[in-house]
């Protein structure tokens, strides 16, 4: 459905997306994920055919983002990371003025609205004004505006930022049911590893314009499937002892953070005795060692030895 | 579309408190404050800007009535010494002369403009004050001043305009006139009773059925013109929210397109600009009694200032888009506001400043908007509006042109 070929994104002299691939089949919720910068939003601008690439090529359902802006448009919704909304008008007053906006007018658009605020559980409070909302609220209406045209392809952009657990929670629920209900093709933007890994089919990690990994949950952690994950956390800073550790050549990457470690070693190495063998050695007590399968912020450090907030 | 989003404007602004207190609360309030302070200051006809233009016309030449009054006190029993004497003295204070002198007095220091019409009649129109003086206004004044005849009818004044500067010209002018007479004689014929003044009194005539402009007019015409600056202001920055919050994004991924936002703020301009005057207009109407005269003529200006705010709201949105921040509207309301209300005269009469900066006045489109309000205030017909519109057009054309070149393309958002 989405051929994103070779593209590429030059603003003066900062290159924000560098020879990006991918494609997107009908019905598959993708995720995008990468930390702040990478080039999500840049990318998902030129999907949304809001930005022109530098070079390559982009096409929707057969139509070219260059040539035919229009019939892109008319396809794709776009949830973007800011609150779009005005906030001196109700839910209601702001689905109608964007349902116009799509062309929709009377029966239809009314219908539409109704069916939306629903989709997105606001039906009670329509009439409020937006700015009475809270972040989540607003969130949720932000979506409900994309889903106004029935789009065939829903761009979200980072979509749960700065909100409460449940309305995160009401957001991942919704996208999902949105998937499964209408089958609707999503392209899910986050540095949330965890929203990305629970609603995403496949996942394209992006970092510094580039995308440095691709596959499926099961793909991106196959990778690290040759290594052992262990966090141990410890009575004083990490770091002091991470030079020592990573003297012991079984042990491919450690990541500290304040009295934390995070260690990956080779597959059935013995590195939990090393660490105990260093803290005894230190006087410093082992408060907690948790020995964890890969996720996809492991494979991110793996791959780029930064985490995702980084 | 468009509907869509002038209704959306609408119900932002009616929704935005401390928008409606400028737009609409604001001139209503400088309206009562200025008119009523200013009222005894601003006496009728004093409102205007343009210099005062006048004319001083004699049906006969002074050379004409000069052989007549020689040709009188030669029948009478004057010795000749004296007739001659008096001849040569009836030049010195020909009463058309002088005030044709004065008049030039007041044109050297910029006041006034003079013109002079003997043995002719001034088109009365084209002057803010004519003096007309009949044919043997000279000779009666100089019978009444030399022989203590019987004194003459006073001078006829004609005043279309600036009336309070041409009662004011013609009080101290006679006033001055009858003083000298009267230290003269009382400096060179001591004893003697002193003659009767020669006028006494102006008769100010009103021209055509135009009204005076009182300060409740002018101040009405002036806060309107300046505060639907204002309305520019606010489209401009809500526009810029909007490319913050990424709304405009949303509205070009929905297809509409960039010339239809433009045309949005543009619209919305003209349409709450035509809302505020209307309420501005009906409230000075009710309250101050100021008549309009011409409510058709009245309605085109408004429409013309509204077209040149709608145009203005697309330029400061399109310049707020190009810099990515809202300082160009900031910076309009709180000096390009201030700047144009002081050129076009919207404080007080700039034309008593400097001509250059009244002329500079007239040209803007909310100085000429006033000015065809004043005029149209006192009764002016639909001729001295067309400058006023020539500006507007002017200015609306290059504002939205402007406003078309300066919006960004979609990749510098």
């Amino acid at each position: 459905m989405l051929e994103v070929i070779d593209v590429s994104k030059s603003f003066k002299e900062r290159t924000a997306v560098s020879h990006v691939n991918f494609f997107i089949e009908k019905g598959e919720v993708v995720g995008l994920l990468g930390p702040n910068g990478a080039g999500k939003s840049t990318t998902i601008s030129m999907i949304s055919s809001l930005v022109a690439p530098s070079a390559g090529e982009i096409f929707l359902g057969g139509y070219s983002v260059k040539k035919d802006r229009t019939s892109i448009r008319r396809m794709i919704g776009v949830v973007p990371q800011e609150i779009a909304l005005f906030q001196d008008l109700t839910a209601q007053e702001n689905l109608r003025f964007f349902g116009r906006a799509y062309k929709l007018k009377g029966n239809e658009l009314q219908e539409r609205v109704e069916h939306v605020l629903e989709i997105v559980g606001l039906s009670e409070r329509a009439d409020e004004f937006v700015k009475t909302y809270s972040g989540g609220m607003k969130r949720r209406l932000n979506i409900a505006v994309a889903l106004l045209h029935e789009p065939e392809l829903l761009i979200m952009d980072e979509p749960t930022v700065g909100i409460d657990p449940q309305s995160r929670s009401y957001i991942l629920e919704t996208v999902r049911e949105l998937n499964r209900t209408k089958n609707m093709t999503i392209i899910y933007t986050s540095h949330y590893m965890e929203e990305v890994e629970y609603l995403c089919d496949r996942i394209y990690i992006m970092d510094h314009g580039e995308i440095i990994a691709a596959g499926s949950k099961k793909e991106l952690k196959a990778m690290l499937m040759e290594e052992d994950s262990v966090v141990v956390t410890l009575s004083e800073p990490a770091e002091k002892f991470a030079e020592k550790l990573r003297e012991n050549p079984a042990i491919t990457h450690i990541h500290t953070s304040g009295e934390e470690a995070m260690i990956r070693a080779v597959k059935d190495t013995p590195v939990l005795e090393s660490v105990i063998q260093l803290t005894r050695a230190a006087g410093v007590d082992i408060k907690s060692v948790e020995v964890r399968s890969p996720s996809l912020e492991d494979v991110f450090l793996h791959l780029t030895g930064r985490t995702l907030r980084q | 579309m468009f509907k869509t989003m002038l209704g959306k404007e609408v119900k932002q602004l009616l929704r935005e408190r401390s928008e409606l207190l400028t737009l609409l609360i604001m001139p209503v309030i400088l309206i009562t404050i200025l008119g009523s302070a200013l009222q005894n200051m601003m006496s009728p006809g004093s409102a205007g800007t343009d210099k005062v233009t006048t004319a001083v016309v004699s049906e006969t030449s002074q050379e004409e009535e000069l052989n007549n009054f020689a040709d009188y006190i030669a029948n009478q029993e004057i010795p000749e010494e004296e007739r001659e004497t008096l001849i040569e003295e009836a030049v010195n204070v020909s009463v058309p002369e002088l005030l044709t002198e004065t008049l030039n007095a007041l044109a050297d220091d910029g006041f006034l403009v003079v013109s002079e019409y003997a043995g002719g009649a001034a088109e009365k129109d084209n002057y803010d004050g004519v003096w007309h003086f009949e044919a043997d206004y000279r000779e009666q004044a100089w019978k009444q001043m030399f022989l203590g005849e019987e004194r003459p009818e006073p001078a006829e004044v004609e005043a279309s305009g600036q009336t309070a500067v041409i009662e004011g010209v013609s009080d101290a002018f006679f006033n001055e006139l009858n003083w000298q007479k009267e230290a003269t004689y009382l400096a060179l014929a001591e004893g003697e009773a002193l003659p009767e003044p020669i006028q006494t009194e102006v008769n100010v005539e009103q021209l055509d059925n135009r009204s005076v402009i009182t300060s409740f007019d002018y101040y009405t015409a002036g806060m309107a013109v300046m505060f639907v600056l204002y309305t520019a202001t606010f489209l401009a920055t809500t526009a810029h929210t909007e490319r913050k919050s990424h709304v405009y994004h949303r509205l070009l991924t929905s297809n509409v397109p960039m010339w239809m936002y433009l045309a949005g703020k543009g619209g919305a301009g003209v349409l709450l600009s035509l809302l505020q005057l209307s309420l501005i207009f009906t409230f000075s109407s009710l309250v101050f009694d100021v008549s309009f005269q011409n409510l058709g003529l009245t309605a085109v200006i408004a429409g013309g200032l509204a077209l040149t705010v709608g145009s203005l709201s697309m330029l400061l949105t399109a310049v707020n888009y190009r810099i990515r921040n809202e300082q160009a509207s900031a910076l309009f309301a709180s000096v390009g506001v201030t700047i144009l209300a002081f050129l076009g005269g919207s404080f007080f009469n700039v034309s008593q400043l400097s001509e250059t900066v009244a002329t500079i006045g007239r040209i803007l489109p909310n100085g000429a908007a006033m000015q065809s309000l004043l005029a149209v205030m006192g009764g002016a017909g639909s001729e001295l509006i067309y400058p006023m519109l020539l500006s507007i057009i002017v200015f609306s054309v290059l504002f939205a042109g402007a406003a078309l070149l300066v919006f960004p393309r979609k990749e510098d958002l």
